[in-house]
Protein backbone atom coordinates (compact mmCIF):
# COMPACT_ATOMS: atom_id res chain seq x y z
CA UNK A 1 0.00 0.00 0.00
CA UNK A 2 2.98 2.46 -0.22
CA UNK A 3 2.91 4.97 -3.58
CA UNK A 4 6.03 4.49 -5.64
CA UNK A 5 7.01 7.58 -7.88
CA UNK A 6 6.17 10.47 -5.53
CA UNK A 7 6.83 13.66 -6.49
CA UNK A 8 9.50 14.93 -3.86
CA UNK A 9 8.33 18.93 -3.05
CA UNK A 10 10.05 21.77 -1.26
CA UNK A 11 7.87 22.01 1.38
CA UNK A 12 8.75 21.79 4.71
CA UNK A 13 11.87 19.94 4.46
CA UNK A 14 13.72 21.16 7.07
CA UNK A 15 11.09 20.73 9.10
CA UNK A 16 11.19 17.62 11.83
CA UNK A 17 8.45 14.94 11.11
CA UNK A 18 6.15 13.61 14.02
CA UNK A 19 6.75 10.05 14.42
CA UNK A 20 4.13 7.73 12.27
CA UNK A 21 2.82 6.29 15.57
CA UNK A 22 1.66 9.56 17.19
CA UNK A 23 0.06 10.75 13.92
CA UNK A 24 -1.93 6.97 13.44
CA UNK A 25 -2.92 7.05 17.26
CA UNK A 26 -3.74 10.67 18.72
CA UNK A 27 -6.78 11.59 15.92
CA UNK A 28 -9.82 13.85 16.46
CA UNK A 29 -11.98 12.80 14.48
CA UNK A 30 -15.30 12.63 16.28
CA UNK A 31 -17.04 9.68 13.76
CA UNK A 32 -15.20 7.61 15.20
CA UNK A 33 -15.47 9.05 18.90
CA UNK A 34 -14.21 11.84 21.04
CA UNK A 35 -11.26 9.80 22.81
CA UNK A 36 -8.20 10.79 21.03
CA UNK A 37 -7.38 6.86 20.56
CA UNK A 38 -10.97 6.15 19.49
CA UNK A 39 -10.14 7.06 15.59
CA UNK A 40 -7.37 4.23 15.47
CA UNK A 41 -9.56 1.47 17.50
CA UNK A 42 -12.91 2.31 16.14
CA UNK A 43 -12.02 2.83 12.07
CA UNK A 44 -11.49 -0.82 10.60
CA UNK A 45 -14.85 -1.40 9.65
CA UNK A 46 -14.72 1.60 7.13
CA UNK A 47 -14.51 0.54 3.74
CA UNK A 48 -12.84 2.82 1.30
CA UNK A 49 -12.85 1.32 -2.12
CA UNK A 50 -14.82 1.91 -4.43
CA UNK A 51 -15.26 5.31 -3.45
CA UNK A 52 -16.70 7.81 -5.09
CA UNK A 53 -17.53 11.39 -4.58
CA UNK A 54 -20.58 13.70 -6.02
CA UNK A 55 -19.70 16.45 -7.41
CA UNK A 56 -22.37 19.15 -7.69
CA UNK A 57 -23.56 22.99 -7.97
CA UNK A 58 -21.68 26.04 -10.43
CA UNK A 59 -19.72 23.47 -12.30
CA UNK A 60 -19.42 22.42 -15.83
CA UNK A 61 -18.81 18.83 -15.19
CA UNK A 62 -21.15 17.40 -12.08
CA UNK A 63 -21.93 13.91 -11.18
CA UNK A 64 -20.50 11.34 -9.25
CA UNK A 65 -16.72 10.68 -9.85
CA UNK A 66 -14.48 7.70 -8.76
CA UNK A 67 -11.48 8.65 -6.72
CA UNK A 68 -9.18 6.84 -8.80
CA UNK A 69 -10.46 8.86 -11.94
CA UNK A 70 -9.66 12.13 -9.77
CA UNK A 71 -6.89 11.55 -8.59
CA UNK A 72 -4.14 9.82 -10.89
CA UNK A 73 -1.30 7.75 -8.72
CA UNK A 74 1.44 9.20 -11.34
CA UNK A 75 1.06 12.78 -9.63
CA UNK A 76 1.20 12.01 -6.54
CA UNK A 77 3.09 14.67 -4.54
CA UNK A 78 4.62 14.58 -0.94
CA UNK A 79 4.27 17.95 1.07
CA UNK A 80 5.83 18.03 4.67
CA UNK A 81 3.25 20.82 6.55
CA UNK A 82 3.00 21.54 10.18
CA UNK A 83 -0.85 20.92 11.71
CA UNK A 84 -2.36 23.05 14.14
CA UNK A 85 -5.38 21.78 15.68
CA UNK A 86 -7.55 24.27 17.51
CA UNK A 87 -6.83 22.97 20.88
CA UNK A 88 -3.40 24.28 20.92
CA UNK A 89 -1.36 21.21 19.53
CA UNK A 90 0.32 20.52 16.52
CA UNK A 91 2.49 17.61 14.28
CA UNK A 92 4.69 17.82 11.83
CA UNK A 93 2.97 15.48 8.80
CA UNK A 94 4.60 14.37 5.37
CA UNK A 95 1.00 13.89 2.99
CA UNK A 96 0.90 12.27 -0.42
CA UNK A 97 -1.51 14.25 -2.59
CA UNK A 98 -2.29 16.89 -5.21
CA UNK A 99 -3.09 20.46 -5.02
CA UNK A 100 -6.77 20.99 -4.52
CA UNK A 101 -7.03 23.32 -7.40
CA UNK A 102 -6.04 21.09 -9.81
CA UNK A 103 -8.47 18.84 -9.17
CA UNK A 104 -11.54 21.46 -8.40
CA UNK A 105 -10.18 23.36 -11.90
CA UNK A 106 -10.83 19.83 -13.90
CA UNK A 107 -14.45 20.31 -12.91
CA UNK A 108 -14.67 23.69 -14.46
CA UNK A 109 -16.28 25.99 -11.69
CA UNK A 110 -18.49 28.66 -13.01
CA UNK A 111 -17.72 32.70 -12.10
CA UNK A 112 -20.94 31.63 -9.56
CA UNK A 113 -19.04 29.10 -7.57
CA UNK A 114 -18.01 31.55 -4.90
CA UNK A 115 -17.39 28.81 -2.53
CA UNK A 116 -16.91 25.21 -2.09
CA UNK A 117 -18.46 22.85 0.63
CA UNK A 118 -17.57 19.57 1.52
CA UNK A 119 -18.84 16.97 3.28
CA UNK A 120 -17.76 13.80 5.17
CA UNK A 121 -19.30 10.30 4.72
CA UNK A 122 -22.44 9.47 6.69
CA UNK A 123 -22.86 5.96 7.41
CA UNK A 124 -22.92 5.14 11.37
CA UNK A 125 -22.77 1.27 10.31
CA UNK A 126 -18.93 2.36 9.61
CA UNK A 127 -18.60 4.87 11.64
CA UNK A 128 -19.67 4.21 15.22
CA UNK A 129 -19.29 7.84 16.60
CA UNK A 130 -22.42 8.94 14.33
CA UNK A 131 -24.58 7.01 16.15
CA UNK A 132 -24.75 9.60 18.71
CA UNK A 133 -25.31 12.79 18.43
CA UNK A 134 -22.24 14.96 19.48
CA UNK A 135 -22.20 17.08 16.44
CA UNK A 136 -24.69 17.42 13.19
CA UNK A 137 -24.02 15.04 10.73
CA UNK A 138 -22.63 14.57 8.23
CA UNK A 139 -19.80 17.13 8.94
CA UNK A 140 -19.56 19.95 6.97
CA UNK A 141 -16.39 22.28 5.33
CA UNK A 142 -16.15 24.61 3.10
CA UNK A 143 -13.58 27.39 1.51
CA UNK A 144 -13.96 30.59 -0.25
CA UNK A 145 -13.05 29.57 -3.90
CA UNK A 146 -9.52 31.66 -4.20
CA UNK A 147 -9.02 29.49 -0.95
CA UNK A 148 -9.50 26.26 -2.36
CA UNK A 149 -7.40 27.47 -4.99
CA UNK A 150 -4.53 28.64 -3.45
CA UNK A 151 -1.50 25.84 -4.51
CA UNK A 152 -1.00 25.37 -0.54
CA UNK A 153 -4.40 23.37 -0.11
CA UNK A 154 -3.57 19.93 -0.76
CA UNK A 155 -6.12 17.16 -1.46
CA UNK A 156 -3.99 14.09 0.33
CA UNK A 157 -4.71 10.20 -0.39
CA UNK A 158 -1.29 9.27 1.87
CA UNK A 159 0.79 10.03 4.53
CA UNK A 160 4.25 8.82 5.33
CA UNK A 161 4.87 7.75 1.73
CA UNK A 162 1.55 5.21 2.48
CA UNK A 163 -2.45 5.36 1.80
CA UNK A 164 -4.28 7.64 4.48
CA UNK A 165 -4.93 5.11 7.38
CA UNK A 166 -8.38 4.97 8.40
CA UNK A 167 -8.17 6.81 11.10
CA UNK A 168 -6.54 9.96 9.55
CA UNK A 169 -9.34 10.39 6.97
CA UNK A 170 -8.94 7.51 4.33
CA UNK A 171 -9.25 8.20 1.68
CA UNK A 172 -9.31 11.54 0.55
CA UNK A 173 -9.04 14.80 2.98
CA UNK A 174 -8.10 18.11 2.84
CA UNK A 175 -5.07 19.58 3.95
CA UNK A 176 -4.85 22.92 4.81
CA UNK A 177 -1.81 23.91 7.12
CA UNK A 178 -2.66 27.26 7.42
CA UNK A 179 -5.88 26.56 9.26
CA UNK A 180 -6.82 24.92 12.95
CA UNK A 181 -6.96 21.22 11.95
CA UNK A 182 -10.75 20.82 11.44
CA UNK A 183 -10.95 22.48 8.73
CA UNK A 184 -8.90 19.70 6.95
CA UNK A 185 -12.27 17.57 6.34
CA UNK A 186 -11.96 13.75 6.08
CA UNK A 187 -13.40 10.96 4.00
CA UNK A 188 -14.91 13.39 1.68
CA UNK A 189 -17.58 12.36 -0.33
CA UNK A 190 -19.10 15.35 -1.38
CA UNK A 191 -17.80 18.72 -3.65
CA UNK A 192 -20.31 21.23 -4.13
CA UNK A 193 -19.80 24.66 -6.06
CA UNK A 194 -22.15 27.26 -4.50
CA UNK A 195 -22.48 30.84 -4.20
CA UNK A 196 -23.05 32.13 -0.96
CA UNK A 197 -21.23 31.25 2.19
CA UNK A 198 -21.88 27.25 3.47
CA UNK A 199 -22.70 26.50 7.02
CA UNK A 200 -19.75 24.20 8.18
CA UNK A 201 -20.10 21.71 11.35
CA UNK A 202 -18.52 23.79 14.31
CA UNK A 203 -19.29 27.01 13.85
CA UNK A 204 -23.16 25.73 13.91
CA UNK A 205 -21.98 24.34 16.79
CA UNK A 206 -20.30 26.94 18.78
CA UNK A 207 -20.81 29.80 15.85
CA UNK A 208 -18.97 32.54 18.66
CA UNK A 209 -15.88 29.53 19.12
CA UNK A 210 -14.80 28.64 15.32
CA UNK A 211 -15.42 30.72 12.45
CA UNK A 212 -15.81 30.23 8.86
CA UNK A 213 -12.20 30.98 8.50
CA UNK A 214 -10.43 29.61 11.48
CA UNK A 215 -7.14 30.78 10.33
CA UNK A 216 -4.24 30.19 12.64
CA UNK A 217 -4.16 33.27 14.58
CA UNK A 218 -1.70 33.94 17.63
CA UNK A 219 -3.31 37.12 17.89
CA UNK A 220 -7.04 35.77 18.05
CA UNK A 221 -7.48 33.52 20.86
CA UNK A 222 -10.11 31.26 21.54
CA UNK A 223 -13.11 32.20 23.97
CA UNK A 224 -11.69 29.62 26.49
CA UNK A 225 -8.20 29.37 26.01
CA UNK A 226 -4.90 31.30 24.23
CA UNK A 227 -4.03 30.26 20.91
CA UNK A 228 -0.22 32.22 21.52
CA UNK A 229 1.89 28.97 22.13
CA UNK A 230 1.26 25.19 20.77
CA UNK A 231 2.66 22.00 22.43
CA UNK A 232 4.18 20.39 19.14
CA UNK A 233 3.59 16.41 20.00
CA UNK A 234 4.87 14.05 21.11
CA UNK A 235 5.83 15.93 24.20
CA UNK A 236 8.54 15.10 27.07
CA UNK A 237 7.43 12.89 29.66
CA UNK A 238 7.12 15.93 32.54
CA UNK A 239 7.83 18.91 29.72
CA UNK A 240 5.84 19.76 26.82
CA UNK A 241 7.41 20.71 23.38
CA UNK A 242 5.70 24.48 23.56
CA UNK A 243 6.44 26.16 20.38
CA UNK A 244 5.00 30.55 19.82
CA UNK A 245 1.83 29.70 17.32
CA UNK A 246 3.12 31.74 14.44
CA UNK A 247 0.81 33.58 11.85
CA UNK A 248 -1.07 31.78 9.18
CA UNK A 249 0.79 28.98 10.99
CA UNK A 250 4.34 30.25 9.47
CA UNK A 251 2.38 30.02 5.76
CA UNK A 252 2.13 34.54 5.85
CA UNK A 253 3.97 34.51 2.80
CA UNK A 254 1.63 31.98 1.12
CA UNK A 255 -1.71 32.91 2.66
CA UNK A 256 -1.60 36.39 3.74
CA UNK A 257 -2.66 38.10 0.12
CA UNK A 258 -5.51 36.30 0.35
CA UNK A 259 -7.12 37.79 3.54
CA UNK A 260 -5.41 41.67 2.75
CA UNK A 261 -8.20 44.12 4.10
CA UNK A 262 -10.18 41.76 6.19
CA UNK A 263 -10.31 42.39 9.90
CA UNK A 264 -9.58 38.67 11.12
CA UNK A 265 -10.27 39.74 14.51
CA UNK A 266 -13.98 39.66 13.45
CA UNK A 267 -13.75 37.37 10.64
CA UNK A 268 -11.93 34.38 12.65
CA UNK B 1 -12.43 5.81 69.46
CA UNK B 2 -10.82 9.02 68.26
CA UNK B 3 -7.24 7.57 69.64
CA UNK B 4 -8.05 4.05 67.76
CA UNK B 5 -8.71 5.79 64.44
CA UNK B 6 -5.43 7.66 64.64
CA UNK B 7 -3.05 4.45 65.47
CA UNK B 8 -4.49 1.42 63.65
CA UNK B 9 -6.53 2.89 60.42
CA UNK B 10 -4.65 6.03 59.53
CA UNK B 11 -1.77 4.28 57.28
CA UNK B 12 -4.21 2.02 55.21
CA UNK B 13 -6.09 4.99 54.47
CA UNK B 14 -3.53 6.69 53.56
CA UNK B 15 -2.35 3.96 51.53
CA UNK B 16 -5.40 3.89 50.09
CA UNK B 17 -5.70 7.59 49.15
CA UNK B 18 -2.25 7.42 47.33
CA UNK B 19 -3.23 4.73 44.83
CA UNK B 20 -4.51 6.91 42.43
CA UNK B 21 -1.83 8.96 42.41
CA UNK B 22 0.65 5.88 42.13
CA UNK B 23 -1.56 4.84 39.40
CA UNK B 24 -0.83 8.17 37.76
CA UNK B 25 2.43 8.33 37.92
CA UNK B 26 3.49 4.96 36.92
CA UNK B 27 1.19 5.57 33.82
CA UNK B 28 3.19 8.17 33.35
CA UNK B 29 6.61 6.91 33.18
CA UNK B 30 5.00 3.79 31.41
CA UNK B 31 3.95 6.14 28.39
CA UNK B 32 0.00 5.46 28.69
CA UNK B 33 -0.51 9.10 28.08
CA UNK B 34 1.53 9.57 25.45
CA UNK B 35 2.03 11.56 23.25
CA UNK B 36 0.65 14.50 25.45
CA UNK B 37 1.04 13.61 28.76
CA UNK B 38 0.09 16.98 30.17
CA UNK B 39 -3.28 16.77 28.70
CA UNK B 40 -4.23 12.92 29.79
CA UNK B 41 -2.57 13.58 33.07
CA UNK B 42 -4.95 16.77 33.46
CA UNK B 43 -7.97 15.05 33.09
CA UNK B 44 -6.98 12.25 35.32
CA UNK B 45 -6.32 14.09 38.09
CA UNK B 46 -9.12 16.47 37.92
CA UNK B 47 -11.09 13.52 37.97
CA UNK B 48 -9.88 12.05 41.14
CA UNK B 49 -10.10 15.71 42.71
CA UNK B 50 -13.66 15.61 41.75
CA UNK B 51 -14.22 12.00 43.49
CA UNK B 52 -12.64 12.79 46.66
CA UNK B 53 -14.94 15.90 46.60
CA UNK B 54 -17.97 13.73 46.15
CA UNK B 55 -16.96 11.48 48.52
CA UNK B 56 -16.76 14.10 51.21
CA UNK B 57 -20.07 15.53 50.47
CA UNK B 58 -21.39 11.64 50.50
CA UNK B 59 -20.23 11.44 54.12
CA UNK B 60 -22.80 13.73 56.00
CA UNK B 61 -25.80 11.81 54.42
CA UNK B 62 -24.32 8.21 54.86
CA UNK B 63 -23.24 9.35 58.89
CA UNK B 64 -26.97 10.81 58.99
CA UNK B 65 -29.53 8.19 57.89
CA UNK B 66 -27.32 4.82 57.95
CA UNK B 67 -25.66 2.94 60.93
CA UNK B 68 -22.33 3.97 59.47
CA UNK B 69 -22.13 6.89 62.02
CA UNK B 70 -18.52 6.58 62.40
CA UNK B 71 -17.36 7.48 58.82
CA UNK B 72 -17.85 11.13 59.80
CA UNK B 73 -14.55 11.09 61.12
CA UNK B 74 -13.15 10.42 57.93
CA UNK B 75 -14.71 14.30 57.04
CA UNK B 76 -11.41 15.93 57.33
CA UNK B 77 -9.22 13.32 55.93
CA UNK B 78 -10.91 13.10 52.74
CA UNK B 79 -11.52 16.74 52.15
CA UNK B 80 -7.51 16.50 52.39
CA UNK B 81 -7.53 13.87 49.95
CA UNK B 82 -9.47 16.16 47.42
CA UNK B 83 -7.17 19.01 48.88
CA UNK B 84 -4.22 17.09 47.75
CA UNK B 85 -5.44 15.92 44.22
CA UNK B 86 -6.36 19.32 43.13
CA UNK B 87 -3.28 20.59 43.46
CA UNK B 88 -2.13 17.93 41.49
CA UNK B 89 -4.65 18.54 39.21
CA UNK B 90 -3.09 22.18 39.00
CA UNK B 91 0.77 21.30 38.73
CA UNK B 92 0.09 19.52 36.19
CA UNK B 93 -1.85 22.17 34.47
CA UNK B 94 1.32 24.75 35.36
CA UNK B 95 3.90 22.19 34.06
CA UNK B 96 2.87 19.39 31.86
CA UNK B 97 0.18 21.11 30.07
CA UNK B 98 1.44 24.56 29.66
CA UNK B 99 5.61 24.04 30.26
CA UNK B 100 5.60 26.71 32.74
CA UNK B 101 5.17 29.12 29.64
CA UNK B 102 4.41 32.04 31.23
CA UNK B 103 2.77 34.00 28.37
CA UNK B 104 0.49 30.68 28.27
CA UNK B 105 -0.32 30.24 31.82
CA UNK B 106 -1.29 34.18 32.09
CA UNK B 107 -3.29 34.88 29.22
CA UNK B 108 -5.23 31.49 30.65
CA UNK B 109 -5.50 32.43 33.97
CA UNK B 110 -6.07 36.11 33.89
CA UNK B 111 -7.88 36.66 30.53
CA UNK B 112 -9.90 33.56 30.21
CA UNK B 113 -12.78 33.92 33.03
CA UNK B 114 -13.51 29.67 31.99
CA UNK B 115 -10.93 28.48 34.43
CA UNK B 116 -11.73 30.69 37.43
CA UNK B 117 -14.73 28.01 38.80
CA UNK B 118 -11.72 25.70 39.06
CA UNK B 119 -9.01 28.31 40.54
CA UNK B 120 -11.45 29.43 43.14
CA UNK B 121 -12.44 25.60 43.52
CA UNK B 122 -8.63 25.21 44.29
CA UNK B 123 -8.20 28.28 47.14
CA UNK B 124 -11.14 26.80 48.81
CA UNK B 125 -9.90 23.62 49.29
CA UNK B 126 -6.45 24.84 50.29
CA UNK B 127 -8.41 27.46 52.46
CA UNK B 128 -10.03 24.29 54.05
CA UNK B 129 -7.03 22.17 54.43
CA UNK B 130 -5.04 24.83 55.92
CA UNK B 131 -7.96 25.42 58.83
CA UNK B 132 -8.68 21.48 59.06
CA UNK B 133 -5.78 20.62 61.80
CA UNK B 134 -7.67 20.14 65.50
CA UNK B 135 -5.67 23.27 66.95
CA UNK B 136 -7.41 25.51 64.17
CA UNK B 137 -10.58 23.46 64.90
CA UNK B 138 -10.48 24.56 68.34
CA UNK B 139 -8.98 28.08 67.79
CA UNK B 140 -12.34 29.06 65.03
CA UNK B 141 -14.75 27.14 67.35
CA UNK B 142 -18.42 27.33 66.13
CA UNK B 143 -17.50 28.94 62.39
CA UNK B 144 -15.00 26.13 61.84
CA UNK B 145 -18.55 24.29 60.28
CA UNK B 146 -19.71 27.35 58.57
CA UNK B 147 -16.41 28.03 56.50
CA UNK B 148 -16.34 24.55 56.52
CA UNK B 149 -19.57 24.49 54.26
CA UNK B 150 -17.47 25.94 52.01
CA UNK B 151 -16.61 22.72 50.41
CA UNK B 152 -20.57 22.79 48.78
CA UNK B 153 -19.07 26.23 47.11
CA UNK B 154 -16.50 24.20 46.37
CA UNK B 155 -18.60 21.64 44.79
CA UNK B 156 -20.58 23.51 42.39
CA UNK B 157 -16.97 24.99 41.07
CA UNK B 158 -16.14 21.62 39.87
CA UNK B 159 -20.02 21.46 38.41
CA UNK B 160 -19.66 25.06 36.70
CA UNK B 161 -16.04 24.42 35.69
CA UNK B 162 -16.77 21.28 33.64
CA UNK B 163 -19.89 22.36 31.90
CA UNK B 164 -17.70 25.39 30.89
CA UNK B 165 -14.94 22.64 29.32
CA UNK B 166 -17.38 21.00 26.70
CA UNK B 167 -16.18 21.26 23.58
CA UNK B 168 -19.20 18.70 22.54
CA UNK B 169 -18.29 15.72 24.64
CA UNK B 170 -20.73 15.89 27.37
CA UNK B 171 -19.94 12.66 29.71
CA UNK B 172 -17.73 13.90 32.33
CA UNK B 173 -19.76 17.27 33.21
CA UNK B 174 -22.59 14.97 33.13
CA UNK B 175 -21.22 11.91 35.45
CA UNK B 176 -19.96 14.43 38.17
CA UNK B 177 -23.41 16.51 37.91
CA UNK B 178 -25.08 13.42 38.68
CA UNK B 179 -23.26 13.16 41.88
CA UNK B 180 -22.96 16.83 43.12
CA UNK B 181 -26.03 18.17 41.95
CA UNK B 182 -28.46 16.10 44.17
CA UNK B 183 -26.30 16.61 47.14
CA UNK B 184 -26.16 20.19 47.09
CA UNK B 185 -29.88 20.59 46.38
CA UNK B 186 -29.84 18.75 49.63
CA UNK B 187 -28.47 21.02 51.22
CA UNK B 188 -30.10 24.17 50.03
CA UNK B 189 -33.22 22.71 51.37
CA UNK B 190 -31.77 22.93 54.20
CA UNK B 191 -30.62 26.42 54.67
CA UNK B 192 -33.60 27.59 56.78
CA UNK B 193 -31.70 26.20 59.33
CA UNK B 194 -28.49 27.09 57.93
CA UNK B 195 -29.52 30.82 58.21
CA UNK B 196 -30.40 30.36 62.09
CA UNK B 197 -27.56 28.97 62.75
CA UNK B 198 -25.38 31.25 61.07
CA UNK B 199 -27.57 34.60 61.89
CA UNK B 200 -26.57 32.68 65.90
CA UNK B 201 -23.36 32.40 65.34
CA UNK B 202 -22.93 36.46 63.92
CA UNK B 203 -24.87 37.79 66.21
CA UNK B 204 -22.67 35.91 69.03
CA UNK B 205 -19.37 37.19 67.07
CA UNK B 206 -20.75 41.01 67.39
CA UNK B 207 -21.47 41.14 71.01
Amino acid sequence: SSFQNIVETAYGRSEKVSPYDVATSYNNFYEFGYGKSDPKEKSSQLQTRPWTITVEGEAGKTGVFDLDDIIKESLLEERIYRLRCVEAWSMVIPWVGVSLATVLKRFDPTSKAKYVYFETLYDPKQMPGQRGNGLDWPYREGLRIDEAMNPLAMLAVGMYGSILPNQNGAPVRLVLPWKYGFKSIKSIVKIRFVETMPETTWSLLAPSEYGFYANVNPNVDHPRWSQKQERRLPGGVLFPNVVETKMFNGYEEDVASLYAGMDLKRFY
Amino acid sequence: MAVFWDRREKPYVVFLFLMPLAWMVSSLFLGRYFPDPGKALMNVSGIWASVFVIAVLFLTPIAKFTQFRMISRYRRFVGLGAFMYSILHLVVYLVLFAGLNLSWIVSDLVEKPYIYAGVLAVIILSALAITSTKKMMRRMGKNWKVVHRLVYLAAACIVAHLWWQVKSDITLAMWVSVFIVPLLVIRINQTSYYKKYFKKTLKKGLR
